[in-house]
């Protein structure tokens, strides 16, 4: 065998003792072993389903009969009927909706929390809390929250004067219920992100924003903001993917209605599925749900990332 | 006089704060007290006498140690299926000359993009069709395959893109020389994997245990499909059940979701240095 030198010879790259032909077999032989469970895996449970839900898509299944191709049938099935835009409008309500507000809200209290505060950890782990439970827990809870005669919220406005509001049972204002209901759940998860880009921002940046004359709001639009724009482009994007994914909180809290008012498009892909056994338009409205998701990303990242670099 | 002015915007940054808290201690506080209300008396006012048989009564009055069981079984061994392959395939994309390593990267970024929901329909038909499971021949015709089974309700559960990347990452940022001298030592691939790198990313392995948990334990959608024997209810499943069923027996039902979260909410308070210091948003570039 042939021993080399530990030098770098002179022209050429330096092969690293790790490098040696030997070792370097016995490690890719360790790569692919300790790789290959975990690839193999996603590939059945990850891959090939994506893969599955295209090729279902084209057919006619429905769980009883061998599958028979279709073409491109269940597409236009789906996209000639009013009830697939109303739950893409949905969707996209509750995703808009929820990030407009939520990031509003999350920014305010990071800034707040970034700022010297007495018991602050124990603050960041209270508003965590209801992201650690289920949305199904949290759901049932703001169930009783704005329940119309059990509830504190519907008391506390009857004690203001107010009348009575049916927040689930009413088609204007049981979209906002889940959205404020998912903010709740959601806020602490980005709170905490948020709050680690603020401490990301160099604090020569603001103080030389400072000397400038620049007050403090100025400071925020222009120094903050900018600085933190990675952490800000990720949570946008992924706060906007799971407003997308929007089922569970509608299921339990008011089963999609009232009459649609908040059947989303994850909703209709469940019914065409499991309540009719369409798994082909279900299929179909999943390839379309996927489409909504990475055409989202793409054009929410370009947006984001586009301007002033 | 700069003082007053220091000790007014103080004020005012705590009252903020303390309005933000009231938000969230405001429904939590209700939550708890409702759930100790007894049956007896109206709710939303202070209860005269505290009852925590509730939490006992809640559990009684509906198959939930079952559920319970069935969520324990499927998130312990999700869990520890999905750390042993995040760590393993992680290791070998972080520290070692994995062929295709790239692509496989791209593989899990994309991945984690994608939502869990689009693969829930050919999962479920997959599922269906095990071969020789539930009835099924070879072809996996003829029976229900591992619907309605607990093998069934974990097959989403069993890896997380996520979790994988994150070992990865946390993988990389340990330098290249420990395992180099490890080897010039003799150790073996394997060992320089479980005995040298792994110990030293044990934070890690608790978030991802923690969050493959969680999302086990808290799913629904999945359940939901996959099961339709009440017995082979999770734990989300049957508080849904219960509602629907008992719409209002509200304090027996806030009983039933404090108890529910309880297992996640423990997890979280265990390791929650680890989230809050921020090591898993840096984990995230």
């Amino acid at each position: 065998m042939v021993t080399r030198t530990e030098t770098p010879p002179a022209t050429g790259r330096w092969i690293k003792p790790s490098r040696r032909p030997r070792m370097l077999r016995a490690q890719r032989r360790a790569a692919v072993g300790l790789a290959s469970p975990a690839f193999i895996v996603i590939g059945i449970v990850a891959v090939i389903p994506l893969l599955a839900a295209i090729a279902l898509s084209l057919t006619d299944y429905n769980m009883i009969n061998p599958p028979r191709w279709v073409g491109l049938r269940n597409y236009v099935a789906i996209l000639t009927t009013g009830l697939f835009w109303t739950t893409v409008q949905n969707t996209l309500a509750f995703a808009v909706g929820q990030i407009a507000i939520g990031l509003v809200m999350a920014m305010g209290v990071s800034v707040l929390f970034n700022r010297r505060i007495h018991g602050g950890a124990g603050f960041r782990t209270l508003i965590y809390l209801p992201q650690a439970a289920s949305y199904v827990a949290v759901a049932l809870v703001w169930n009783l929250l704005l329940d119309p005669f059990a509830g504190p919220l519907d008391k506390m406005i009857r004690a203001l004067g107010g009348s009575r509001i049916y927040f689930l049972s009413d088609s204007s204002t049981a979209m906002l219920s889940i959205i404020a209901m998912s903010i709740w759940h959601n806020l602490g998860y980005f709170v905490l992100l948020l709050l680690a880009g603020l401490q990301s921002v160099p604090l020569e940046l603001i103080e030389a924003a400072k000397v400038d004359g620049a007050g403090s709001f100025r400071r925020f639009i222009h120094v903050t903001i900018p600085s933190m724009r990675e952490v800000l482009v990720f949570v946008v994007v992924t706060w906007f993917l799971w407003g997308l994914q929007m089922f569970t909180q509608a299921y339990v809290m008011t089963g999609g209605g009232p009459v649609n008012a908040t059947r989303t498009v994850v909703y209709l892909m469940y019914d065409e599925a499991f309540t009719s056994l369409h798994i082909g338009s279900a299929s179909a409205v999943a390839v379309m749900l996927f489409a909504l998701v990475v055409g989202s990303s793409l054009a929410l990242r370009v947006i984001l990332r586009g301007r002033g670099d | 006089m700069r003082f007053r002015t220091a000790f007014k915007s103080k004020l005012g940054l705590h009252a903020l704060v303390l309005l933000v808290a009231a938000l969230y201690v405001g429904p939590l506080g209700y939550v708890v007290m409702i759930a100790l209300t007894p049956l007896n008396e109206t709710l939303g006012s202070w209860p005269h006498t505290l009852a925590p048989g509730n939490f006992i009564t809640a559990f009684e009055s509906a198959d939930f140690l079952r559920f319970f069981i069935n969520s324990a079984v499927v998130s312990v061994t999700c869990t520890v299926i999905q750390v042993v392959l995040a760590a393993s395939a992680g290791y070998a994309l972080a520290q070692l000359p994995l062929p295709g390593r790239d692509i496989l990267l791209l593989l899990l970024v994309g991945l984690i993009v994608v939502p869990a929901e689009i693969s829930m329909v050919p999962l479920f038909v997959m599922v269906a069709h095990i071969p020789l499971a539930g009835g099924n021949d070879i072809l996996g015709l003829g029976g229900q395959g591992w619907l309605d089974t607990l093998p069934g309700l974990m097959v989403p559960h069993l890896i997380g893109a996520m979790g994988v990347f994150l070992m990865r990452q946390f993988y990389a940022a340990l330098p290249e020389e420990l395992g180099n001298a490890a080897r010039v030592d003799g150790a073996g691939e394997f060992r320089i994997f479980a005995l040298i790198y792994t110990p030293l990313v044990r934070p890690a392995l608790g978030i991802v245990g923690v969050l493959a948990f969680q999302g086990t334990w808290n799913d629904f959608l999945w359940p939901l499909i996959v099961t339709n024997s009440n017995s082979m209810k999770t734990l989300q499943l049957g508080l849904t059940g219960f509602f629907q069923e008992n719409s209002t027996q509200w304090n027996l039902l806030m009983a039933a979701v404090i108890v529910v979260s309880i297992p996640v909410l423990v997890l979280f308070l265990a390791i929650q240095r680890v989230f809050t210091s921020g090591a898993l948003s840096g984990a995230l570039k």
